[in-house]
């Protein structure tokens, strides 16, 4: 990142807090470099292919229309978060790596900030991809008549996971001394935290299995999605869904911020 | 000692006259049973269920074992077999005893997930049988329905891709650095 941090004239100006410098400065140089935009295509083109596929299948009787929006919305959600956690991942460590943190650590901006910079920066990338999910949401949600829920579960669950995750990724790659190791770990505990959706039934349904899915933000947050879209469930029995998602969003997002005071420059070489 | 032989020898065969004739009498109780599949013929368009009705009677004079029926499907002018899990959820089903003269009718719903002519058929079949009751062949015509642009998806589908695709290209074209020529001697 190059740092070219503005100072105020004087006492009368207007200060822009640093942290929106940063976010600013870091999201110019995602989304105008072809990190963010590749991604983004990337993205969109898996979503095509499943929500043709989905559509298709739902056409011919052989998938519930509802049941073909609930699996575009969860991998929607699941390849959405998938690309902030890649960004957020590289953010810190990358630096670190390419040796461009040192740059920005002399700049007289508090770590707090820039983290939490970083963090909104990152957090674009969901919102790309929760713009570019709509139109393919919307359409098919139409016909079964679900597309309200469907957005708003793009927008709530969608969005918590994402946050959640974001902070998960930055907080790694804060921690983690080469950009390899932040990806290989943030890519680790997502395979991780999405395993007990793959639970069986009985396994999911069992004492157990509600533990572990509803105190997984992934997990509760497809669940949701699953529950809305799929069971037709009422949005009012959802909160224990949306227990663990917004608390991992603000404990992991305070868990990066004050990971900040440990940032150094560590394996830039 | 010869009359002895000869008791033991009577025993012997009366016990396998009764092995054999239990054998036997399972074997009949198969052959008593008929099992239709109605309609004959059917048509339908792919992404359409089909009811099936199965009538299972016991002709015979006796009581039945336990009796399953298990449906099956095949296309017989291909090589490849058909998967009867994808047309059914349910592929055997216990109707349990059937008393001589007793008429059990159910349905039995499939949908077709190919395009095609398809032979159906049934059997009814208890453990331990020697043998198996088969129905009448029922003929399922599927006809294929493909759309392009299944629930409208297609033009969303395509835009969104080559909208994002474009602008991927766009701003790797104005990023691009231009080359650096040696200057000519």
């Amino acid at each position: 990142m190059t740092t070219r941090m503005t100072m105020p004239a004087s006492r009368s100006e207007t200060v822009t807090p640093t942290w929106w410098v940063i976010a600013r400065q870091e999201i110019a140089e995602l989304w105008l470099s072809s990190k963010g935009l590749g991604v983004l295509f990337g993205f969109t083109m898996l979503l095509a292919v499943l929500s043709y596929l989905a559509s298709a299948d739902a056409g011919i009787n052989l998938l519930d229309a509802r049941e073909s929006v609930g699996v575009v919305v969860q991998t929607a959600i699941g390849l959405g978060t998938l690309a902030a956690l890649v960004v957020s991942a590289d953010a810190i460590s990358g630096e670190r790596e390419r040796g461009t943190l040192e740059a920005l650590l002399v700049t007289p901006v508090r770590r707090g900030s820039i983290v939490l910079g970083k963090l909104l920066a990152a957090t674009t990338m969901w919102v790309a991809s929760l713009v570019v999910a709509l139109p393919f949401v919307i359409v098919m949600a139409h016909g079964p008549g679900v597309a309200a829920d469907a957005v708003a579960v793009l927008g709530v669950a969608g969005s918590l996971v994402a946050a959640a995750l974001t902070a998960l990724g930055l907080a790694v790659s804060a921690l983690a001394m080469s950009n390899r190791v932040s990806l290989a770990v943030s890519l680790t505990l997502l395979l991780f935290l999405a395993a007990p959706g793959q639970l069986p039934a009985i396994q999911a349904n069992g004492p157990l299995g509600i533990v572990l899915v509803r105190a997984n933000p992934v997990s509760a947050g497809l669940q949701l999605a699953n529950n809305v879209l799929v069971k037709q469930q009422a949005w009012a029995d959802q909160w224990p869904f949306l227990i663990s998602p917004v608390g991992a969003a603000v404990v992991l997002s305070a868990l990066a911020v004050a990971l900040s005071s440990r940032l150094e420059l560590g394996g830039s070489r | 000692m010869r009359a002895w032989l000869r008791i033991l020898a009577a025993a012997a065969l009366i016990v396998g006259s009764v092995s054999f004739g239990a054998d036997g009498a399972s074997a009949k109780v198969a052959e008593d049973l008929t099992v239709v599949i109605e309609p004959g013929q059917a048509s339908v368009v792919l992404g359409q269920n089909l009811d099936l009705k199965l009538t299972v009677t016991n002709t015979g004079s006796r009581a039945t074992a336990p009796l399953v029926i298990h449906l099956d499907i095949t296309d017989p002018s291909r090589s490849t077999s058909v998967d009867p899990e994808d047309w059914t959820s349910t592929l055997s089903k216990p109707i349990g005893v059937l008393a001589p003269d007793d008429t059990l009718t159910f349905d039995w719903n499939i949908q077709p997930i190919s395009g095609g002519t398809f032979a159906v058929y049934a059997v009814a079949l208890s453990s331990g049988a020697g043998t198996l009751s088969t129905s009448n062949l029922t003929t399922v015509k599927v006809q294929d329905k493909r759309s392009l642009n299944p629930s409208g998806i297609l033009p969303v589908a395509v835009g969104v891709p080559c909208v994002v695709g474009a602008l991927l290209l766009l701003q790797l074209r104005l990023t691009r650095r231009p080359n650096k020529k040696p200057p000519s001697p």
